[in-house]
């Protein structure tokens, strides 16, 4: 049912039992309870996740060394990724997948002919559930796709116009988004809402709802404003379950070679029925995290140089902070701050007055860690000048 | 009332209330260490993804290779716990995990 070769699942069988066994020790169930997180327990509210789930391993099963860090993964460098064997992820956004794809495929190293040396390539499993949803893939750096090769199977979140959160709101998810999108800002302009704080969720539900009866709309409860605000699809225990079983076994595979891997991609869906199906992910080739295409860029050497950095952030790079350098200056870098305000000169400057036509720049971004973006531009008004 | 925190009886330490029958051993729960230790017509290298040889005789949970094998968990959360259970419950194969999370617990957080 779950792997792509129809081996048993040992962990998986394990965890239904163990569930059986886990159950009656709930002893009220509610929503919210019904939880998925099941090595935490109510002693451990306001821990960190990765100790209490440490702990927990460590103290049921003694043969396990299970070492915490409680913090990001962003604060983390090479040299600390370089030293596992497989690295399985559990993420629960895109740009945290990313960054760690970004940085797992670039701790491959390269031999003279220009080949991946092996022992460099960490294979990257990650598995992810939305609902009854899941996907489990299995990424070879610099063999397989990668992360960023699909990029654009995740279409960016959709956005809804400020000016219909502002004045029309239609559906309770408005209502919500106009309590902490515009009216917690104002109240409280030098806090930023903590999303894990039941405190401040509840100050966003309760003007979500103060709003959405003065507009006459049904449905704005404190789960929904949860969801909106911390963007949540409940999770389905079933669900990250199977899906973390196929992401076991692959990391197994990986590390002893006693099966098939999946190639690369598997999907479940339990919605409907119980079904799943896998499919190859390809290589993009000029994928900006695999590959090392220089890209091209046609624009108008009129243009600003913080336009053309906006077009990176919403163009199909989606990147979130570039900073640019060209071979001879630097263009524009936010860090730090000395060199930032030394550059910010720069941004309103046309991009004429900056480079030459056909000019290759460097990009940096913070979603590619430790590399940069080769980026040539050529002026498409050129003939007029 | 949100999670269980109108939970009077406190609950006993994990390792009382879930005494497990017998010490566990690969020899004793088998699946894994078995299917390690057996020719497979299905080894890796006969897949469409070949990374690597499968050597049922190297492949042991105790061989060297896998005894310093080293593991990233990335996210504690949902997916996250059940990784860690998964990779505690793989007959050693997986002994040195690391897990990294930014997050905290708390009720609201649990679904």
């Amino acid at each position: 049912m779950i792997s792509n070769n129809l081996q048993p699942s040992p962990t998986l069988i394990y965890n239904i039992f163990r569930h059986s066994k886990i159950l009656p020790h709930v002893d009220t169930i509610d929503v919210t309870n019904l939880n998925r997180q099941f090595l935490f327990r109510s002693k451990d509210v306001g821990q960190s996740k990765a100790e209490v789930a440490a702990a927990f391993i460590n103290n049921r099963c003694p043969w396990m060394n299970v070492v915490p860090y409680h913090g990001k993964i962003q604060d983390k460098d090479a040299e600390f990724y370089r030293q596992f064997k497989v690295v399985i992820s559990g993420l629960d956004n895109v740009e945290a997948r990313r960054w760690l794809n970004g940085m797992i495929n670039n701790l491959v190293e390269f031999d003279e002919d220009g080949d991946p040396d092996p022992s460099t390539i960490i294979p990257l499993v990650d598995g992810g559930t939305e609902g009854f949803s899941g996907q489990s893939r299995l990424i070879l750096p610099r063999i397989t796709s990668c992360f960023e090769c699909s990029l654009d199977a995740f279409a960016p979140s959709a956005a809804v116009p400020l000016c219909t959160i502002a004045e029309t709101p239609r559906i309770p998810e408005h209502c919500i988004a106009y309590a902490y999108v515009l009216q917690w800002p104002r109240e409280f302009p030098d806090r930023k809402l903590d999303t894990d704080s039941p405190d401040d969720m509840k100050w966003v539900y309760e003007h979500a709802l103060e709003r959405a009866t003065k507009f006459g709309i049904d449905g704005v409860t404190y789960m929904l404003t949860l969801g909106v605000v911390k963007n949540i699809i409940p999770a389905v225990a079933s669900t990250n379950a199977i899906v973390s079983a196929v992401c076991v076994h692959e990391a197994m595979k990986a590390l002893t070679y006693c099966s098939q891997s999946l190639n690369t991609y598997m999907m479940y869906m339990g919605s409907e029925s119980i079904y799943s199906h896998t499919f190859v992910y390809e290589q993009k080739h000029n994928c900006p995290v695999c590959t090392t295409t220089t890209h091209h860029m046609s624009v108008p050497s009129t243009m600003t140089l913080n336009t053309l950095l906006q077009q990176l952030c919403d163009g199909e790079f989606r990147l979130k902070a570039p900073s640019v350098t060209s071979s001879v200056k630097t263009l524009y870098m936010r860090k730090p701050v000395a060199l930032e305000k030394a550059t910010r000169v720069n941004l309103d400057k046309p991009l004429r007055e900056l480079i030459s036509s056909g000019e290759e720049l460097v990009v940096t971004d913070p979603v590619f860690p430790d590399t940069s973006l080769g980026l040539v531009i050529k002026f498409s008004d050129l003939g007029q000048h | 009332m949100i999670g269980g925190t109108s939970r009077k009886t406190k609950c006993p330490p994990a390792h009382v209330q879930f005494q497990l029958p017998m010490t566990i051993s690969g020899r004793q729960r088998g699946t894994l260490t078995t299917l390690l230790s057996r020719p497979s017509p299905y080894a890796n290298e006969t897949g469409s993804l070949p990374i690597g040889e499968f050597d049922c005789a190297s492949s042991s949970p105790s061989s060297s290779g896998l005894r310093n094998a080293k593991i990233l968990v990335v996210g504690a959360g949902g997916l996250g716990c059940e990784i860690l259970k998964d990779l505690a419950m793989c007959d050693g194969v997986f002994r040195d995990v690391d897990v990294i999370d930014l997050g905290r617990y708390y009720i609201v957080a649990l679904f």
